[in-house]
């Protein structure tokens, strides 16, 4: 029952850091012609700390049952989808 | 080649896996406390209760404090008669208790009003007490686990919804006289099927509704356990309800019943579930108020698991 319209809770801020670095591949072969292909390698970190941003907050009674007459407990439960840091590997190439 | 492989899908399921719930504070602002009537009224042979509380704020985790100065009266609008409800000794509860001449509360078709005065402000709301079917039987049956379930018995309610659509239930269940009272756990049915959609009248209940009495816990390993157990009980109750009290309900389990995890992808935003209780015309212009009053006729039956009493299973 919100007797106050408007904006009441607001969800905490998202936020996140990603880093990632290229080695390009060699462009010369070791006789000293140009490579066909060019390649080189991308590696990276996703959420580098790992931080729990917040993708929805749901409000729920927990799973027990409550025994007959005792109050309810209820709380507010924080989901985050990808809460920690993903490492990542990536090969590119062109021909 | 083989071990990194290892590696690589443990850091790949760990992320995804991993706990990505937390249990958050959330600063609510305080809202002025509403009236809230729970007016659930049946015509089992016992007392009837109705409460008369004020609401809190969601994150106390305590009793709703009971309003004692009120006048509770439900009146029959069909034969005129009246039931008055006394002060009980608990705070905010309203008591009718059957007589000799009146064993049980109200006759199935006829139209009720629940009137609530507050002396300030009165609160109306009104409601049908419809038929409901006797239960016919409540078997078990035993089937062998598999990858999900261990081995188990399951419950079974048969009652076969009378012809006429538009009748509807709320199907509530004890196991070993504890009440399954979880969100997921209401069963509500829409004559014999789960919700209008479906045409299905005059027929028992079909297979979920006849399979919602059985609980589904877990143990500390998150682990099925098998519903009922040789030596278990099993009580029905099943409660005739009007279709707004069916709707009433549907929308509380919408609202309550909340796994988290990844269901809330899909989940249903939060939304105030609708009561039928409505300010009468004199009352000041702030008065609110919330909760739900429903007249059922119910009918009841309980059995005890017997393995050695199970229907033969034809091949």
């Amino acid at each position: 029952m919100a007797s106050n319209p408007g904006i009441i809770f607001r969800v905490p801020d998202f936020h996140r850091l990603d880093i990632s670095a290229t080695l390009n591949g060699k462009k010369y072969k070791r006789n000293g012609d140009r490579r066909k292909n060019e390649d080189y390698f991308v590696f990276g970190f996703y959420n580098v700390y790992a931080r729990r941003n917040p993708f929805s907050i749901y409000f729920s009674q927990g799973s027990d049952r409550p025994p007959a007459g005792a109050p309810i407990d209820s709380f507010a439960t924080q989901v985050s989808i990808i809460g920690t840091i993903i490492p990542a590997i990536s090969y590119n190439f062109k021909f | 080649m083989k071990k990194y492989l290892n590696y690589i899908s443990v850091i790949v399921f760990g992320a995804v896996f991993s706990s990505c719930e937390d249990v958050i504070n959330v600063e609510l602002p305080v809202s002025e406390p509403v009236v809230v009537i729970d007016a659930w009224i049946t015509d089992k042979p016992e007392p009837q209760v109705i409460r008369v509380m004020k609401t809190i704020p969601y994150f106390q985790n305590t009793f709703l404090p009971g309003l004692n100065e009120a006048t509770v009266t439900v009146k029959d609008m069909t034969d005129q008669t009246t039931y008055e409800f006394e002060k009980g000794e608990e705070d905010g509860e309203y008591i009718w208790s059957p007589t000799v001449e009146k064993p049980a509360f109200g006759e199935i078709g006829h139209e009720y009003q629940l009137i609530v005065d507050m002396g300030n402000a009165s609160y109306v709301a009104n409601s049908f007490k419809n038929r409901v079917p006797e239960i016919d039987s409540i078997n078990f049956r035993f089937e062998e686990g598999n990858s999900f379930f261990p081995d188990s018995y399951f419950a079974g309610v048969y009652a076969t919804d009378p012809v006429g659509a538009g009748d509807a239930y709320w199907i509530k269940a004890w196991k070993n006289g504890e009440f399954l009272n979880k969100p997921s756990e209401i069963n509500i049915s829409y004559d014999a099927g789960g919700s209008p959609g479906a045409i299905v009248d005059g027929i028992p209940f079909i297979q979920p509704i006849r399979d919602g009495i059985n609980p589904f816990d877990q143990d500390e390993d998150d682990n099925f356990l098998s519903p009922y157990n040789p030596g278990d009980s099993v009580y029905v109750e099943v409660h005739s309800v009007n279709y707004n009290a069916y709707t009433f309900l549907l929308e509380v389990s919408v609202q309550t019943d909340r796994p988290g995890g990844f269901a809330e992808l899909f989940a249903q935003p939060l939304a105030n579930v609708p009561s039928n209780i409505r300010v009468a015309s004199d009352s000041p212009n702030d008065a609110k108020v919330i909760g739900f009053f429903n007249v059922s006729s119910v009918s009841t039956l309980g059995r005890r698991l017997d393995p050695n009493n199970l229907p033969v299973k034809e091949n």
